[in-house]
């Protein structure tokens, strides 16, 4: 049989295989080999382990499930031997959520048995590319430098979190998650992730999923050629193939319609884009970002998402902090902002009154930091300077917070005083007594897939 | 020589397509006898393990039989056996019914030796092997 090779995308890579099935080996073998990458093979944990002492592999790509050892503690034990190793897990589809596990402990990608050709290749190749000298990081528009107000200023334990979550997951292709109400922060958020990452260099891309009418979103995702529809009057590249060796945010990715959420996957499996139009799709390295500020799992329940969407999304997910959770963060951020917006309007003035402070910390800021910035910027404007002053607050918080103070305290006493998640396992729990153990028939109950019930119980039993 | 897909598996979805097969095959040039009978020889191991975790009958035995079934049957062009060989995976982790596992298991059994012989007469057409026993 001829045997062709195509020219790798990318300079050779060296990958070592783990995998115990021997045709599956011989399979992934060939296809990397056929795409110029040489690949050596391990059938257990400890061969790999073995291997990857002797030689200068930039991948890794571990089947999950071993005869000798289970893949993650293998995966735990290469990064350990060899930190700068990219590992891509391959996983049968039974256990995603394994995956996803993988991921969050420091995978760089995964793959789905049975493996896609372009899908393997593709994996390989983006992971053998991030090993490449990294520029530097680009410094934070933050606190640090004062270059972004009312952005992540703030010393909270919160938000230390956060800023924690994002230098641990910024060098890694994971995709990330991020949620939170709206005004705190999700796009900044996703920037940081951008400028610490190695493609801080690249484009950052952003998109609002929900503020582009849904029959224009996917040519603004993956592009149109000229004439493809009424109005396409030039060829659009699209977020998708403009963000290429970036960053792309989906903000809002909730409100996606079902047809697109499917193209996305798509797009999410095989690293290509077929702009509305063209004749063949175009291959493109791009780190996806998403935020929403929605329950994405409630979105999922509803049917509002598509759960394998969802799980391929959620990888690594960060909150971003409502500013009433975020204590002094208040002060700090307002004083920052009016500082900023002071010398902006070329004004004077001497920071926060004690009543202003108390105010503010009492103030419960459903609009979040975008509200309290434009709080800051009503006074900057209407006033000629000095220290800010009671009076000087526009009349809306002030009547938000009388209103806040009024309200009743839940009356349940069953479940007062539990948290939302406490208040899930309570539910759950009950559910599943009230039907003599039987995970299934809870999950009917309570509308939802037994998977997703498994995976609950396994979060809190970890916990 | 026939391109139409045959039937592997019992339950009459998408039937073994011999495409995906000489996709792989025509990939590993040199080693192509070799990985059909590799193919073989792993359905066998997987056959082996099913026939016992029914015989138990032994969940986890089950459990790794489908792992190993859904990765060999999908690469192998055969996504009806390899869907069997989740449903019944998902009956051994509780994602499903356990109740529908002994028939999903013989299922899956009668999918893999379908297989195995569907890959034996593709080896022969394509000169790489001797006939099916």
């Amino acid at each position: 049989m001829a045997e062709t090779r195509r020219q790798p995308a990318h300079t050779p890579a060296r990958v070592l295989l783990v995998e115990d099935t021997l045709s599956l080996q011989m399979v992934y073998r060939a296809i990397l080999k056929q795409a110029g990458h040489h690949a050596d093979v391990a059938g257990t944990g400890t061969e790999a382990l073995g291997a990857i002492r002797t030689g200068a592999h930039q991948v890794a790509l571990i089947d999950l499930t071993l005869p000798d050892c289970d893949g993650l503690t293998l995966m735990e034990e290469l990064l350990a031997e060899r930190p700068a190793l990219r590992i891509v897990v391959i996983t049968a589809n039974g256990s995603i959520s394994k995956a996803v596990e993988a991921m969050r402990r420091g995978a760089h990608d995964f793959l789905v048995k049975p493996v896609d050709e372009a899908r393997l290749v593709g994996a390989v190749e983006n992971a053998a590319g991030r090993t490449k000298p990294r520029p530097k990081p680009v410094p934070l528009p933050d606190a640090d430098t004062g270059a972004d107000v009312g952005g992540f200023v703030g010393t909270s334990p919160a938000m230390e979190r956060v800023r924690a979550k994002i230098r641990s997951v910024a060098q890694s292709m994971a995709t990330v998650f991020i949620t939170g109400e709206s005004g705190t922060g999700k796009e900044l958020c996703a920037l940081a992730v951008h400028r610490q990452s190695s493609r801080a260099s690249g484009p950052f891309i952003a998109l609002n999923c929900g503020a582009i009418p849904q029959d224009l979103l996917e040519s603004e995702v993956f592009g149109h050629m000229k004439g493809s529809f009424t109005g396409a009057i030039s060829d659009k590249p699209g977020a998708a193939a403009a963000a290429d060796g970036g960053t792309l945010f989906l903000d809002e990715v909730c409100e996606m319609l079902p047809a697109l959420q499917t193209k996305l996957l798509r797009f999410l499996q095989t690293s290509t884009v077929q702009p509305v139009g063209a004749t063949r799709p175009r291959k493109v390295n791009v780190r996806i970002v998403c935020a929403t500020n929605r329950d994405p799992l409630e979105a999922v329940r509803r049917g509002q998402f598509r759960e394998d969407l969802y799980y391929r999304l959620y990888v690594v997910p960060i909150h971003m902090p409502p500013l009433r959770e975020r204590g002094d963060d208040v002060i700090e951020i307002a004083e920052a902002a009016l500082a900023h917006f002071a010398a902006e309007e070329g004004r004077r003035f001497d920071g926060l009154s004690p009543a202003v402070r108390a105010h503010f910390r009492k103030y419960g800021w459903p609009g979040n930091v975008r509200q309290l910035l434009n709080v800051i910027r009503n006074i900057v404007v209407l006033n000629e300077g000095g220290l800010v002053s009671l009076d000087m607050l526009p009349d809306a918080p002030g009547e938000t917070v009388a209103a806040v103070t009024e309200l009743p305290a839940p009356a349940d006493p069953p479940l007062a005083g539990l948290t939302l998640a406490e208040i899930e396992r309570v539910a759950v729990r009950t559910a599943i007594e009230r039907h003599g153990g039987s995970v299934p028939r809870a999950a009917r109950e309570l509308d939802v897939s037994p998977s997703t019930l498994y995976r609950k119980m396994e979060k809190w039993a970890r916990d | 020589m026939s391109d139409k897909p045959h039937s592997s598996c019992p339950s009459g979805a998408n039937a073994f397509d011999p495409a995906t097969l000489r996709r792989l095959l025509a990939l590993a040039g040199a080693e192509a006898a070799p990985l059909l009978r590799q193919f073989i020889a792993d359905l066998r191991s997987e056959r082996d393990r099913l026939r016992a975790g029914i015989a138990g009958p032994d969940i986890p035995g089950l459990r790794r039989a489908a792992h190993g079934i859904i990765a060999l049957a999908g690469t192998a062009g055969d996504d009806a056996l390899a869907e069997v060989a989740r449903a019944l995976h998902a009956t051994t982790t509780g994602e499903a019914d356990p109740q529908s596992a002994p028939d999903l298991a013989q299922r899956a059994l009668a999918g893999v030796e379908a297989l195995m012989r569907a890959i034996a007469a593709e080896g022969v057409r394509l000169g790489l092997a001797g006939p099916p026993r």
